[in-house]
């Protein structure tokens, strides 16, 4: 790996699905390498002893990493740090541009526009009722659910039913599509798809984003 | 052999060409168009190279194409190789190519990805240009067209304001070092009396040839101007502070132009007027004693600096300020060696210093010790005050603003009167009065008359500063430089007899950039009835098309390379005679200001942050 590519990543891909439970949970699916994976098998823990522990970073952590992403792209040239191209490192411990330029916040274009920022959602496996009462053990870890700083959903082990936070509750959640669509040949997919317009970066991340409305 | 010296120029150049016209999303055939075009002149260096050698390592030399002669002054474009081209354009090529080669990869989806390869090929033609010129004018179009591209890849990101500020910043200084060089030229046709060649230089008997010992004078004014020249592009006390300002673009651009090849091109300069200086004492001395402040200055000062680019930038200097003195030392094959491995070490360097941090933080984590504090005595005292007086890069930044530009902007702002309307009626004139004068309509006494060249020089030089440091209208301050050129033309023809032909040639480049000049202005205007010089308003971003013709009008205005009035302009300084140092440093003066003046009207009108806000602008200070 090149250290002085622009778009290295460097372990800072994973930011829009955090999923706590068994691996089972998530077998052969593609998440894309944006996923924080904490394993966790609920039958250790029936009480969420351990669960609170567990959850009490995923906040700051990766709350905190989802939402660099989504502040960077909403204005990039202020609250992120612009293209990276002509970044100097500052003391090592920033980077500025050129000379007589201020430390530069946030993410880079080129980290952005890799990722579109999505908010970030928290997948637990383990029953409604611990989970909420692990959210709401501290103030500090509430704060992050109940503002809606991050989504938060309790996959019942037993069931395997979703519910959702909202409110300060769980409720059941009934997916808007019941069917998925699949593709047949994907190679013909990526074959028949017309090039993109123009590649570059203001261009290129202006694209909307697939999304449901209800 | 020698046939293939014009190709070497002429390659690149044909590159830049081809690269225009491709779209900008076409990044694909853009890089593929730069780096053929490089691989192709590096294979032609290579065969040189060869070729050279074959011949016994003698000097080649091309007289390729005469634009241009009167009364003795031939305007030829000359080519030459030597040691000195051959160790330049190998290492040059190597460098570019691989800049290049990274680049394409580098800019990936960056909006500005073809200005990047045409703004890269159009320094490289210049850089060859510089390398291979044959003689003091086809080396002073390879410098100008090199100050002019580093002015658009510092400024590369347009629409933040520090990019743009240091890029002006940067240009003023070269420009003062391109006038350094027309007043050699200009002083060199006085001692030579035609257009002398480095061919004719290096043969051992020019100065018997040209009674150089009858001149001391002129010969010392001559170098010294290639001094201050060598000073600015090789960034030398006072002037270092331009390099570290100078990294604002793209690091693949800082690699190739500020740690790599253009930083180096005032060792090239001292290398080629070798001859000149050969047998001039002190001259040596004084390289050595300019390296000297340089290397001790800048190596006190790299040692505090913060950043990793002004960390590199500093090191080149200290470097060039060793090179300097290898040159005044007599060590010239030293010196090209040092050039050599010193070029490839900075470009590295540069392109790898983003990642320091991944490599330097390891050793901060692991290594770190802190240093014992010492108590304060005579010594510590003293080596604080140097470390002061080196974060401050030894002031010089403050120091050139203050004492180079300042005095000029407050000399102009004294001229605010030139917007009435009656100091316009008077000047129109004072035009007039002129023209009737070079025409013989009106007979002054020859008393009066002799200071008619001097007066029009001082009316033009007056009216490009006020246009300079002016802060209103950008109309009014254009049309005051195209008012300085009428006076700049009424001077040097009230001189001496100038063929109409020539003030023709001049005029109507001049006139006709002056007049697209002003239709672009007129129309940006027009967006929001405001542009005022008072602040930078971005246009760029709404209308580039408006921002690319005013400023090949403003190029074409002040005598770029392209422009028949680059020729006039060399002309016209010739006529000067070798002692009116009045005129000559008026009409010297009026060259770096018109630049400034033209250049200053696009930055301000057309580059920094945008005054709207449809899109996401930066902070000033980022």
């Amino acid at each position: 790996m090149s250290l002085f590519e622009p778009r290295p990543e460097l372990g800072h891909g994973s930011n829009t699905l955090c999923i706590v439970g068994k691996r089972a949970l998530t077998k052969y699916m593609m998440l894309d390498r944006r996923a924080f994976m904490n394993s966790y098998d609920y039958k250790t823990d029936l009480d969420g002893q351990l669960l609170t522990n567990i959850m009490k970073p995923l906040g700051p952590v990766c709350g905190g990493i989802n939402l660099e992403y989504y502040f960077s792209r909403v204005d990039n040239d202020k609250l992120g740090a612009g293209t990276k191209l002509p970044h100097n490192v500052v003391g090592l411990f920033g980077v500025a541009n050129s000379s007589d330029g201020d430390l530069r916040p946030g993410l880079p274009w080129q980290m952005v526009e890799v990722h579109d920022p999505i908010r970030l959602l928290i997948i637990v496996e383990h029953f409604p009722e611990v989970v909420l009462n692990a959210v709401q053990s501290t103030p500090e870890m509430y704060e992050w659910f109940i503002n809606e700083w991050v989504h938060l959903v309790a996959v019942n082990p037993e069931t395997h039913t979703l519910h959702y936070f909202k409110q300060g509750k769980f409720v059941p959640y009934e997916t808007l599509a019941t069917t998925l669509p699949s593709i047949g040949d994907f190679n013909q997919l990526m074959e028949d798809t017309p090039p993109m317009r123009t590649n570059q970066l203001p261009d290129a991340t202006k694209e909307n984003l697939a999304v449901y409305l209800n | 052999m020698q046939s293939l010296l014009p190709l070497y120029v002429f390659i690149p150049l044909i590159g830049f060409f081809l690269s225009l016209c491709f779209e900008r999303t076409q990044e694909k055939a853009m890089s593929r168009i730069a780096i053929t075009t490089v691989s192709l002149h590096l294979l032609l260096v290579v065969v040189g190279l060869v070729g050279w050698l074959s011949h016994g390592m003698t000097t080649q030399h091309f007289k390729y194409w005469q634009l241009f002669e009167h009364e003795g002054f031939k305007f030829a474009l000359d080519f030459y190789l030597d040691k000195i081209t051959i160790v330049f354009a190998l290492v040059g090529s190597i460098i570019t190519l691989l800049t290049l080669i990274f680049s394409k990869f580098y800019m990936h989806r960056d909006e500005g990805f073809k200005r990047f390869f045409c703004t890269l090929l159009l320094f490289y033609a210049g850089f060859n240009f510089a390398v291979f010129s044959g003689n003091f004018e086809t080396l002073f179009i390879g410098w100008e067209m090199l100050g002019f591209t580093s002015f658009l890849l510092i400024g590369y990101y347009r629409n933040r304001y520090l990019p743009v500020k240091n890029a002006f910043k940067v240009l003023s200084l070269y420009r003062l070092g391109d006038v350094c060089l027309i007043l050699t030229m200009w002083m060199a046709h006085h001692v030579f009396h035609t257009n002398i060649t480095f061919i004719e230089l290096s043969s051992n008997n020019w100065q018997e040839a040209f009674h150089i010992a009858e001149k001391p004078g002129s010969l010392l004014f001559m170098l010294s101007m290639v001094l201050v020249a060598v000073a600015v592009k090789s960034a030398q006390f006072p002037f270092s502070s331009w390099l570290p300002r100078a990294m604002e673009g793209p690091t693949t651009s800082s690699a190739i132009f500020y740690g790599a090849l253009s930083s180096h091109l005032g060792i090239f300069m001292l290398l080629r007027t070798y001859p000149l200086w050969q047998a001039v004492p002190y001259f040596n001395y004084a390289i050595i004693v300019l390296g000297l402040i340089t290397t001790v200055t800048a190596m006190l000062t790299v040692r505090v600096q913060s950043t990793i680019k002004t960390q590199i930038a500093y090191g080149t200097v200290t470097q060039l300020g060793i090179m300097l003195i290898e040159i005044g030392l007599g060590w010239h094959t030293l010196a090209l060696v040092h050039f050599a491995g010193h070029a490839f070490l900075r470009a590295y360097q540069l392109l790898v210093s983003p990642s320091s941090l991944g490599y330097m933080i390891h050793n901060q984590f692991f290594e770190y010790q802190a240093k014992p504090i010492n108590h304060m005595h005579v010594t510590s005292r003293l080596r604080n005050t140097f470390y002061m007086l080196s974060v401050k890069e030894w002031n010089l930044d403050a120091l050139q603003q203050n004492y180079l530009w300042r005095p000029f902007k407050w000399l102009g702002k004294k001229f605010v009167w030139l917007e009435s309307l009656a100091s316009q009626v008077a000047l129109t004139l004072f035009i007039v009065l002129g023209l009737m004068t070079e025409l013989n309509y009106v007979s002054l006494p020859q008393a009066v008359r002799a200071y008619f060249p001097e007066l029009y020089a001082a009316l033009s030089l007056m009216c490009i500063l006020a246009a300079f440091s002016s802060r209103g209208n950008p109309m009014r301050a254009w049309w005051k430089i195209i008012m300085s050129q009428f006076f700049i033309v009424l001077g040097v023809s009230l001189n001496v007899h100038v063929e109409a032909a020539h003030v023709w040639i001049y005029l109507t480049t001049t006139i006709s950039a002056a007049l697209v000049g002003m239709y672009c202005l007129h129309n940006t205007y027009h967006l929001d009835k405001d542009i005022n010089l008072n602040q930078y308003h971005g246009y760029v971003q709404e209308r580039p098309d408006l921002a690319l013709i005013f400023l090949i009008s403003c190029m074409a205005l002040v005598g770029f390379p392209f422009t028949p009035a680059f020729i006039a302009i060399d002309l016209m300084f010739t006529q000067i005679h070798a002692h009116q140092y009045v005129l000559v440093s008026l009409t010297g003066f009026g060259f770096i200001f018109l630049e400034l003046a033209a250049i200053r009207i696009y930055a301000k009108v057309f580059l920094g942050i945008h005054k709207k806000h449809t899109h996401p602008t930066a902070y000033r200070s980022s």
